[in-house]
């Protein structure tokens, strides 16, 4: 009788609390780290967490290929056993997802990105990392966190507040490479059309206007993914609508997408498209892009994947490799912007092994492992060292129509480029639908009709 | 013969041919395709004008059989390893579902309990449901239950998709053998099962050998049970397929000889149950 | 005389004689252990029914739940999402579009798989080489033979509208444009699947006896009538049988949609299942997701409800 009551007593103090800790919070609550037993000593040692086993989930990405031959080394180093599986892109993601919203802690480590992260980290799927950052038992010396890029390295971070908050807060993912957008185009093509590489939006559709007198029947001036995808919105018409100041939200936190800038940013991209790209253009995606560039029927492309580059540039894949030339994106009226798109690396919080997974992880994000796998073909350098390695700065010398343009974009490219999206587990729809308002507007020309109807959807959405 | 009936039969043979022709272009050409794919590099692949000429390449399928350490992270016999996931879990799926199929279906013919429909269109009912419902709660129940990443586990849940195609076809198929034949046996002493056996079963044949083809083809289709239930160990081929989806490439010509390679054994069990696809129920019924 | 007293009369006589006409004689003390043999052979069968339905009700319980992957703990929302679903134009226009789908599909489908079959029960070298080509469309992966066509159907790059091109017809949009995607999706659909029809159809119409064809040709029918006759309602449960299955899976339909156009463009292929697809994996939204899968298969199960009413007539003019 005695012991219920006071089990019955307990059971309410700590339901009060729970009701009180839950009150005021809703999904800010930030989940603590779940260390693990730190290791004798106060030094970090590698073999730790000898013994144990991590399994991996990577997206089929040329950073895989150029990992897997140093996991052996790893392993040698660690004592630790490490499983990976790599899966292509969308299945890959569908698979973590239900492992994740099964917390079945399968996959220890895995390959996510800031969009996906947002809906994971409020999911409390992710291990929060800067106390295992912070800790010199668990991360080598010389890991230098600061060394990574500032924006790069802070699109990792949120306080799990929706719509803020990003560059704040926990560590939530490691970058291990990035890409962002740039103009990709023929110098030949050019040449023949008497075309300046365009500096602003009006410039280039003068140029794809220019470019059609000269090209021939089969090829076109322009091309850039236009499928009703968030990455249309998200990365690349994304990255001009941020150059005429046009964000999801703007500074009051309206959705801003129909604004009169908004507006112009759209129905001058609609119009380039309709004047430069063939009749299909509206679904593209990035491979036909990445296709029909190598194949030699365009003479730029678009605010497109600066990844691109090592398949233009590899004469066994593309037709056009002796004369491609690199360009930052064009200006808006607010100037030059890119969106980046960031690939991580993230702990399962459900893992049972985070002691050993974290030393892979810190392993892989050091100096020294990142610029062994840039050199195989990793890009974008994601640590501001990187380029000091005088071998991968060889590498991307002969890239571009004259040598070291393709790193001079990429650097200046580098400056300007961020996530400019709200965080919110709700943002892939919201960007779709904004992607859809653009699609429709493709075919029916109602742009500012589309864009207000997309937007009063979104602020449902998101509000 | 007249020349009208000469005529006739003349034009009928030209539109038969026609007819003949015309199906096997519309299927065969994305397959010759698809072969073409296979043997070029990737430049051709994605050249324009398509190219019909070119010079044949081998690496797709090197790759493929092989490994290489190029792009594509596959290891030196990974994708054979997949082909013989693929043929332990689809051979056993069929093998699972035939045998506790084509009992099932046999005691939904003869037992007249009033129910048979009802249970019967259960079982067809699997195939209403799309995967997706139950996907994500199954891999929960497979980690519990230590299912996830195992033969028996991907078979289990490949029965989803052949127990209906088994039953049902078969059911189909018993509806045209005659009462009396069982009768018969049955008076000679023989219990459901032997009838089975002994007397429907060869009357059958090619309803079964139909059903087990078409079960074990869509059984090695599949895509998302291979995806989500299976793991490094018992990775299926149309999950390895995909992996010519890189983040910023597509192998179309790793995947076409992929493609091509695991159609091969789908070929050869095709082939194989041909024989018994020839000639229908005057067979049997003529003992 | 009905193709059953036909059998009879050429099986031979021990069986005929065997069997009583009317009626059939059971000793009754077998009737229970009869059952009961066949009640096993049931079981195993059943047993994976019961199998299957764990999740599937877990699914079902989802959609009745508010559930965002990202919030944890889901609270019970009764229809709510049912209701939600059907006040939103897009998923009824997901549903019209899917129904749409179809319908086209079994029109375009059953006809052509009939015909097919019949070329190829004759027996002549065309025939033959076809029966052994028919196979090949269903050993590519649906996902595979998707993202192939759409490859091949590319308007500005592919080689379809380049083949067309060489004959004189202007380049196509195919799955680029809102009036031909769905369209182009059934021509993939076809290319798959109509072998499968064929095969199931050519099965039967090889188990129908050819005494029963040649003793209508002696009696005088032509071709026709021998068909509409006679192989016509022999085959027609196998008909019906492939229409169950190919109702099933063109509802369902989503290794040809999803990597092919991704519902696009706009939303002219973005059939039931893409749309729950995008809500459970893409929206972090697996309780609308389930909602929309679920309102799939209750379809489904409806309309095959019907067609197997339909199978259980055909059989019964057969035998």
């Amino acid at each position: 009788m005695h012991r219920r009551k006071l089990t019955a007593a307990a059971g309410v103090a700590v339901a009060a609390l729970a009701l009180t800790a839950c009150a005021g919070q809703g999904s800010t609550t930030t989940p603590s780290a779940d260390l693990p037993e730190l290791p004798d000593g106060a030094e970090y040692n590698p073999r730790a967490f000898e013994g144990e086993s991590i399994r991996l989930l990577f997206i089929e990405h040329p950073f895989v290929s150029t990992v897997e031959p140093l996991i052996p080394e790893f392993e040698a180093m660690t004592g630790i056993d490490v499983e990976i599986e790599v899966l292509a892109e969308q299945q890959g993601f569908d698979k973590l997802q239900a492992d994740l919203s099964n917390k079945a802690g399968n996959y220890d480590v895995f390959m996510t990105d800031p969009l996906h992260n947002w809906q994971y980290a409020a999911a409390g799927w992710l291990e929060p990392l800067e106390e295992y950052i912070a800790s010199e038992q668990l991360t080598a010396p010389g890991y230098d966190v600061d060394d990574f890029a500032p924006g790069i390295y802070g699109a990792g971070r949120w306080t799990l507040e929706p719509l803020q908050g990003i560059g704040e807060g926990s560590t939530w993912g490691l970058p291990i490479n990035f890409e962002s957008y740039n103009l990709t185009y023929r110098p030949s093509m050019f040449e023949a059309a008497g075309v300046e590489v365009p500096e602003t939006y009006e410039e280039l559709l003068d140029a794809v206007q220019k470019l059609n007198a000269s090209l021939p029947a089969d090829q076109y001036p322009i091309v850039t993914r236009f499928d009703r995808y968030w990455d249309l919105t998200y990365l690349t018409f994304g990255s001009m609508a941020q150059s005429y100041g046009v964000e999801l939200l703007d500074a009051d936190g309206n959705v801003a997408i129909a604004s009169p800038q908004g507006v112009e940013a759209a129905e001058l991209f609609l119009e380039i498209v309709k004047s430069g790209s063939p009749d299909d253009a509206a679904a593209f995606t990035w491979y036909e892009v990445l296709q029909g560039f190598a194949s030699g029927r365009f003479a730029i492309a678009f605010n497109e994947a600066d990844l691109f580059a090592p398949t233009y540039e590899n004469p066994d894949e593309s037709a056009v490799s002796d004369d491609v030339g690199y360009a930052m994106v064009p200006a808006g009226p607010k100037g030059r912007s890119t969106g980046a798109w960031i690939w991580q690396v993230s702990m399962n919080s459900a893992s049972k092994h985070k002691g050993a997974a974290w030393t892979f992880m810190q392993w892989l994000t050091s100096k020294e492992v990142l610029n062994e796998t840039h050199k195989a073909g990793n890009m974008n350098p994601v640590r501001l060292s990187a380029w000091e390695d005088a071998e991968l700065a060889a590498m991307v010398d002969e890239w571009g129509a004259e040598p070291g343009q393709y790193r001079e974009v990429l650097e200046g490219t580098a400056e300007i480029a961020g996530i400019r999206v709200p965080p919110h587990p709700e943002l892939t729809r919201a960007l779709d639908i904004w992607a859809e308002a653009l699609q429709k507007s493709y075919f029916d020309g109602n742009t500012e009709a589309n864009l207000q109807e997309a937007a009063a959807q979104i602020e449902r959405i998101l509000k | 013969m007249d020349t009208k009936q000469k005529l006739a039969r003349g034009s009928s043979k030209v539109g038969f041919t026609a007819a003949y022709v015309a199906i096997m272009t519309f299927l065969l050409f994305p397959i010759v395709w698809v072969l073409m794919m296979s043997f070029k590099g990737y430049d051709d692949v994605i050249a324009y004008p398509p190219k019909f000429v070119f010079e044949p390449t081998l690496a797709n399928y090197q790759s493929v059989l092989f490994g290489d350490t190029g792009s594509m992270s596959s290891g030196a016999g990974e994708f054979v390893g997949y082909l013989g996931n693929s043929l332990i879990v689809s051979l056993g799926a069929v093998a699972l579902s035939l045998l506790v199929g084509v009992p099932a279906a046999y005691a939904l013919m003869r037992n007249r309990i009033g129910k048979e429909d009802t249970i019967a269109f259960t079982f067809l009912s699997f195939r209403f449901a799309p995967e997706l419902m139950v996907i994500i709660p199954l891999y929960g129940i497979f980690q519990t239950m230590g299912l996830y990443d195992s033969y028996l586990g991907l078979i289990l849940s490949h029965q989803l998709i052949t127990i209906p195609l088994i039953i049902w076809i078969v059911r189909t198929f018993l509806q045209d053998v005659p009462v009396e034949i069982e009768e018969a046996a049955q008076i000679d002493g023989c219990g459901p099962l032997k009838t089975l056996w002994r007397i429907v079963l060869p009357v059958i044949r090619p309803g079964v050998a139909s059903a087990a083809i078409l079960a074990f083809i869509f059984s090695w289709n599949n895509l998302l049970m291979g995806l989500v239930l299976a793991g490094g160990r018992t990775q299926p081929v149309t999950v390895g397929i995909l992996q010519a989806i890189g983040f910023d490439q597509v192998r179309w010509g790793w995947m076409a000889a992929a493609a091509i390679v695991s159609a091969l054994p789908g070929m050869l069990v095709a082939l194989y149950m041909q024989k018994h696809l020839v000639k229908g129920l005057t067979m049997g019924v003529g003992k | 005389m009905t193709p059953q007293h036909e059998l009879e009369a050429t099986m031979g006589d021990s069986a005929a004689a065997a069997a009583p006409r009317q009626g059939r004689r059971r000793r009754p003390g077998t009737r229970a252990s009869l059952k009961r043999t066949y009640t096993l052979m049931l079981m195993p069968a059943l047993l994976l029914v019961i199998g299957i339905m764990v999740p599937f009700a877990n699914g079902v319980w989802t959609s009745l739940t508010d559930k965002k992957s990202y919030v944890a703990g889901p609270s019970f929302a009764g229809l709510a999402n049912y209701i939600d679903l059907f006040t939103d134009p897009s998923f009824l226009r997901a549903l019209g579009r899917t129904t749409l789908y179809v319908v086209i599909v079994l029109a375009v489908q059953l006809p052509l798989a009939i015909i097919v079959a019949l070329l190829l029960a004759r027996s002549s070298a065309g025939s033959w080489i076809t029966r052994r080509v028919l196979v090949l469309p269903l050993l590519i992966p649906p996902i595979v033979a998707g993202l192939m066509w759409k490859t091949m159907l590319q308007p500005s790059a592919g080689v379809i509208n380049y083949l067309l091109g060489l004959v004189g017809i202007p380049p196509q949009p195919w799955l680029t444009d809102i009036a031909t995607a769905l369209p182009s999706v059934v021509l993939i659909d076809t290319w798959a699947f109509l072998p499968f029809s064929a095969l199931i159809i050519l099965a039967g119409l090889q188990s129908l006896p050819e005494e029963i064809k040649e003793a209508a040709q002696v009696d005088g029918a032509g071709p026709w009538a021998v068909f509409r006759h006679i192989s016509l309602p022999w085959i027609a449960p196998y008909v019906v049988l492939v229409a169950i299955f190919r109702v099933a899976d063109s509802f369902k339909q989503f290794d040809l949609v999803w990597p092919v156009t991704r519902g696009g463009p706009i939303d002219a292929t973005r059939l039931l299942h893409v749309m729950g697809y995008e809500e459970v994996f893409r929206f972090s939204s697996p309780a609308r997701g389930m909602a929309v899968i679920f309102v799939l298969w209750i379809l489904v199960y409806v309309v095959s409800t019907y067609l197997l009413k339909v199978w259980r007539r055909t059989i019964n003019t057969v035998g």
